[in-house]
């Protein structure tokens, strides 16, 4: 390959050095190059523009057209001059892709050497083609050089790892590629508005590349802010005079600035100022594509370093995280813990220190104040303690744990209204704090400080702190509780040594008290246990005496009931002595509790009583069983001081197993006392049940005993038998099994004696019921009788005593049945009787004397007697049968009354001569009653004619009749001649009649009250007499009213 | 004067109350039971009847029920005289179709003032 450099220096230098003379012209006739050998020729030796210049100069008589004809070769011309002949010979030539002339001369000889101008046209033809294939090597080599630059910048910024060198080779290459004076970097900042000024080399000027010059606010410079949003390419001529930032003076400020939007990926990272020179000012289109292709490239690798970074930063935290997760399962302490957490942090988000407020477990209701529990970085030596008070709420910590949210504060210094209380936070730049939550619970706070970058935080960086948080707190957490724990740990394990020793002695005590406990508990005999009692006391003790002394209930006082054996027994049938032991043994029975004395001299009381017996002190406990002092143990010493207050407890213990085996040894005396008469009970009870079991056995009345339960307990042969059922199915079982055996009536019976079961403090025992049974083949009627039992004042069951009355109701029933027939039989005769005489009596048959008719009168009385005596008959045996049925009707008492007295009373009156004053009373708005009126009538009948009968002449009859709640009540009196009291029950029973004269001589059954009696109750009223002889009487009975009186009007109660 | 037909099976109480009826100035025909009463009283015509309850062949309720089945008996009237005295024997005549129900014993002077009586409306209302 041929330099074109050195083609180009033999071509000028070949020009030089010629013999001939050499001009070149363009096709216009324009000069671009004339040789000092023309020059010579021609005796031109100034600057000349065109061929008219030199056709001037040289022959400015001649003819221009004929000049003209050498613009148009080849041609070829002869000047003449003054001194002499130039040869011209115009040959076409193409030079750097232009068609120009070459003007070839010759002066001293005439050009007609045809070889040699041949040879000097083929060289300068040689030349021309030299010059062009020089030429077009120098730009092939121009386009190589930028590929060139092309590779070697993306192959550098293909490997480049930061934006840093990334963006040095871009601007490097660019200027390269421009040939420009000098290349600028800008970053757009994340908040949009400022740019901040990142590379800046100029090339000329020699400057070395520098980053992070400074930021400054966008807004300023309109043309990067339109780059910003548009970019396109810019270009700014006359840099000058646009305002850009301080860079902008090192890329020429007279020159034009080409401006580029640097993107990384699809997104605007910034932009490059490339200063031009003029002369350059226009990059050719092989520069410009490029230009474009390294910042494409450039983008692409700006893309991938910020992906990688991301990644970088997501590896650093997410392995910070797991170092920090690591460390909580891996460790429990809590300094270690604590450590971790600030050192991670530091090293995730980069910074210069992080503190942990501690919040203290305390309830919520408290103001919460925090302490500095850990830190690392700067000042952090200053941190741990500090602590933030109550009042202090206002600080950064405070709100933290208020909000509950993570918080961050850039350009700290700038900000007036936040107090942080860090040490040396007068450095501090920016900072972040998040609350540490476990279980929204807050444990404390998680601050973190930048003291170079006042816009060190974004929201990214709170999203990731508060995931870093989570696992912080729940490290600061589990150590505290890990902390927690083995203080609390600890705290047991000395508890577990005092216990332990507590329980030795406890052991010891224990161990002893046992053998007292096996050895008094093997005997029942009270005096052995007492001795023994004593001597093991005494065996810890080494007392010089000792004495248990028993209270005595027949006494009052105490009785000494062992002492110990080989004791010095001296003063001990002392009578003072005894006196004093008794009032020492008072007074620790009123004490309720063990006792010592370590020197009696020294005490009033018992001074007297050391000097008597030589004991100097002594030591007692009182015997308690089940809250009840049963006796006393003492002991006694020479010596004073002799007894610890240790041996006291022990001897209380001892004591209280010493009562315990006396009470036994009671308990023993009592129960074989006890057992022995209860034996003697149960055979005596023995031999009455038998008894009484052979009696209700005998008896013909079936018993039934059924406990509170319902249970049967027993059930004698006769109940069976007249139940005809078996004792197995019946005994021990509950009475209900019979329910529906025995049919209704039978139900019913069971039903009464579960309900006495219930409601047993009500029960009337004096009742009879009857109930009809049936069983398999007949039906028997059955009365019974209920009674209580009650053992030691509780219910205990019920006795039921059955008679079978079947066959007494038989014949009640053929005694009623005998009785209806013979009355109704009897009837028939006396209708005859009646007849004939009543016609004998009415003349029908002739008249008769007066003898035949006082006789007749006489039998005429007799037969109605007879006829009275067979109505009531007739209706006591109805009654009785229970074939009585009554017509109830709502009827006005009145009207029956007043029937009774003004029709039946006025018309025995009249007919029997006897006078007799009648009043009738009313109550007011007397209600309807609701009965049979025709027996009403009966009943007021009955009444109102006994009170005629039983009144002597002109005497009074008086009825009443008024309301009385739900009944209307009447009263019938008279003023005759009254009832005996002993007699005033008897009336009502059939046949009854007074045996004296009076009623002797009145006509009369004796069948009138019970039926009267019958009725009323009959009608769910009641009847009573009060009577009193010689002044008369009254029967009162009610009736059940209709809540209506007569005019219909509802009453009220 | 004024045709009444009796029936009564006891011959003393019939020979009685042909008595008094008759004392009272009354034609009377007598039959043993229930059953001739019917006979007689479809074959002659008589102002009143008066009858026994309880009667061998045809009681006394079955012989009035009998005649009141017939329109020509609608307005003579029929007593019975009955020892059985209880409110249900008297509620069953009634039924039957009886004027009234005389209990026994009876009075005579009661009997004749109950048949005149009747009588006395029967022909108001003939």
């Amino acid at each position: 390959m041929i330099d074109h450099r050195l083609a180009e220096a033999a071509f000028w230098s070949f020009l030089t050095n010629i013999n001939d003379g050499v001009v070149l012209l363009d096709e216009t006739g324009l000069v671009i190059h004339i040789n000092p050998r023309a020059q010579e020729l021609l005796q031109i030796y100034y600057p000349v523009n065109h061929l008219l210049e030199i056709f001037q100069a040289v022959e400015p008589d001649g003819a221009w057209p004929r000049w003209q004809e050498l613009l148009n070769p080849p041609h070829a011309l002869l000047i003449n001059t003054d001194s002499g002949d130039i040869y011209v010979a115009a040959k076409p030539v193409v030079w750097e892709e232009q068609r120009i002339v070459q003007l070839i001369m010759n002066g001293s000889t005439r050009i007609d050497r045809p070889l040699e101008e041949q040879s000097r046209e083929e060289l300068m033809s040689e030349i021309g083609y030299l010059r062009e294939r020089s030429s077009r090597l120098a730009r092939h080599a121009r386009q190589a050089e930028l590929l060139n630059i092309l590779a070697e910048a993306s192959a550098v910024m293909a490997n480049s790892e930061d934006a840093r060198s990334i963006l040095t080779h871009l601007g490097e290459n660019l200027v390269r590629l421009v040939e420009g004076v000098g290349v600028a970097l800008y970053r757009w900042s994340d908040d949009g508005k400022l740019v901040e000024m990142m590379v800046d080399i100029g090339r000329q000027i020699n400057l070395e590349p520098a980053f992070d010059l400074g930021e400054f606010p966008l807004e300023n410079y309109s043309v990067l802010s339109q780059l910003r949003s548009e970019q396109s390419l810019l270009m700014c001529e006359g840099a000058a005079y646009i305002p850009g930032p301080p860079s902008w003076s090192h890329l020429g400020m007279k020159h034009t600035i080409m401006l580029l939007p640097i993107l990384s990926g699809s997104e605007p990272y910034g932009a490059v100022a490339l200063g031009l020179t003029n002369k350059d000012s226009d990059p050719n289109e092989d520069e410009l594509q490029i230009l474009f292709t390294l910042l494409n490239q450039a983008s692409g690798a700006l893309e991938r370093v910020r992906l990688f970074e991301n990644i970088r930063e997501r590896e650093r935290f997410l392995a910070g995280l797991n170092r920090v997760g690591g460390a909580i399962n891996g460790t429990l302490d809590l300094a270690r813990v604590l450590n971790l957490i600030c050192r991670e942090s530091m090293n995730i988000f980069g910074l210069d220190g992080v503190y942990i407020w501690q919040k203290p477990h305390q309830s919520e209701n408290e103001t919460p104040y925090m302490v500095g529990l850990a830190s690392e970085g700067h000042s952090s030596e200053a941190f741990v303690g500090l602590q933030l008070h109550q009042e202090e709420r206002h600080l950064f910590a405070h709100q933290i744990v208020k909000k509950g949210q993570s918080k961050f504060i850039n350009r700290f210094q700038e900000a007036s209204n936040v107090e942080i209380k860090l040490p040396g936070s007068e450095a501090i730049q920016a900072v972040l704090g998040t609350p540490l939550l476990y279980h929204d619970q807050p444990l404390g706070v998680l601050v973190m400080v930048d003291c170079t970058r006042p816009d060190r935080f974004t929201e990214r960086d709170v999203e990731r702190i508060n995931t870093f948080a989570v696992q912080a707190a729940s490290a600061l957490h589990n150590a505290q509780m890990v902390t927690r724990l083995r203080d609390l740990n600890e705290d047991l394990d000395q508890r577990v040594v005092e216990r332990t020793h507590d329980l030795g002695e406890e052991r010891d005590r224990v161990h002893w008290l046992l053998q007292i406990n096996n050895e008094l508990t093997t005997t029942l005999d009270e005096d052995r246990v007492l001795t023994r009692g004593l001597e093991l006391v005494n065996e810890v003790v080494q007392a010089t005496q000792g004495l248990i002394l028993l209270f005595d209930e027949s006494t009052g006082g105490f009785v000494v009931r062992a002492e110990l054996i080989g004791a010095e027994n001296e003063t001990r049938d002392n009578n003072n002595f005894l006196q004093q032991i008794d009032a020492l043994a008072s007074w620790i029975v009123d004490c309720r509790q063990g006792l010592i004395l370590h020197d009696l001299n020294e005490d009033e009381r018992w001074s007297q009583f050391a000097e008597q017996s030589s004991f100097h002190s002594t030591m007692g406990v009182p015997l308690i069983f089940s809250g009840e002092v049963i006796g006393v143990m003492m002991l006694f010493h020479q010596q004073a001081d002799a007894f610890t207050d240790q041996q006291l407890r022990l001897i209380e213990a001892a004591g209280s197993h010493v009562a315990h085996a006396i009470y036994n040894a009671h308990l023993f005396v009592l129960i074989r006392n006890q057992a022995e008469r209860l034996g003697k009970m149960l055979r005596s009870e023995q031999v009455n049940a038998a008894k009484t079991q052979a009696m209700l056995e005998s008896i013909a009345d079936g018993v039934l005993v059924v406990n509170e339960q319902g249970t049967v307990l027993l059930a004698n042969d006769a109940f069976v038998n007249m139940f005809d059922i078996k004792h197995k199915r019946i005994l021990n079982r509950p009475l209900t099994e019979l329910s529906g055996l025995y049919g209704q009536s039978g139900d019913q019976w069971l039903k009464t004696i579960q309900d006495w079961q219930v409601l047993n403090s009500r029960i009337d025992s004096h009742d009879s019921l009857e109930a009809t049974i049936e069983l398999s083949d007949r039906k028997i009627t059955v009365r019974y009788h209920l009674a209580p039992i009650f053992v030691g004042g509780r219910f205990f069951g019920t006795v039921t005593i059955f008679r079978d009355i079947t066959k007494n109701v038989e014949v009640d029933r053929m005694k009623t049945e005998f009785v209806s027939t013979v009355s109704h039989e009897l009837r028939t005769p006396l209708t005859v009787i009646k007849g004939y005489l009543d016609l004998l009596l009415m003349g029908a048959f002739g008249s008769l004397n007066d003898n035949v008719a006082h006789y007749l009168d006489i039998v005429k009385n007799n037969t109605d007697r007879l006829q009275e005596l067979v109505d009531d008959l007739l209706d006591i045996s109805r009654i009785e049968a229970g074939r009585m049925k009554l017509d109830i009707q709502q009827v006005d008492l009145v009207t029956i009354i007043e029937s009774v007295v003004g029709v039946h009373l006025q018309k025995r009156i009249h007919q029997e001569g006897k006078s007799m004053k009648t009043s009738i009373k009313v109550g007011e708005d007397l209600a309807l009653v609701e009965v049979d009126p025709a027996r009403i009538q009966q009943v007021l009948t009955h009444l109102i004619d006994n009170a005629f009968n039983y009144t002597a002449e002109n005497g009074h009859i008086t009825i009443e009749a008024f309301n009385e709640g739900a009944a209307v009540c009447v009263r019938v009196m008279d003023t005759g001649i009254g009832i005996e009291p002993v007699n005033q029950e008897k009336i009502f029973d059939r046949f009854f009649r007074g045996d004296i004269d009076p009623v002797q001589k009145v006509a009369g059954t004796g069948l009138g009250l019970p039926i009267v009696r019958s009725l009323i109750k009959m009608h769910g009223g009641s009847i009573q007499v009060f009577s009193e002889p010689g002044q008369g009487s009254e029967f009162r009975f009610t009736l059940p009213c209709s809540g209506q009186n007569a005019s219909g009007i509802e009453l009220n109660g | 004067m004024a045709k009444i037909l009796i029936a009564e099976d006891e011959p003393d109480i019939r020979e009685l109350i042909e008595l008094s009826l008759g004392y009272g100035g009354y034609e009377v025909a007598a039959a043993r039971d229930g059953q001739e009463a019917v006979e007689m009283a479809l074959k002659d015509s008589y102002d009143l009847i008066m009858m026994d309850v309880r009667m061998p062949r045809m009681t006394g309720y079955e012989a009035c029920r009998a005649l009141k089945k017939r329109p020509e008996f609608s307005k003579i009237p029929i007593i019975f005289v009955s020892a059985r005295g209880q409110d249900k024997d008297i509620k069953e005549g009634m039924a039957a179709g009886a004027t009234a129900y005389i209990v026994k014993p009876f009075e005579p002077e009661q009997l004749l003032q109950k048949v005149k009586e009747i009588l006395a409306e029967a022909s108001k209302r003939r």
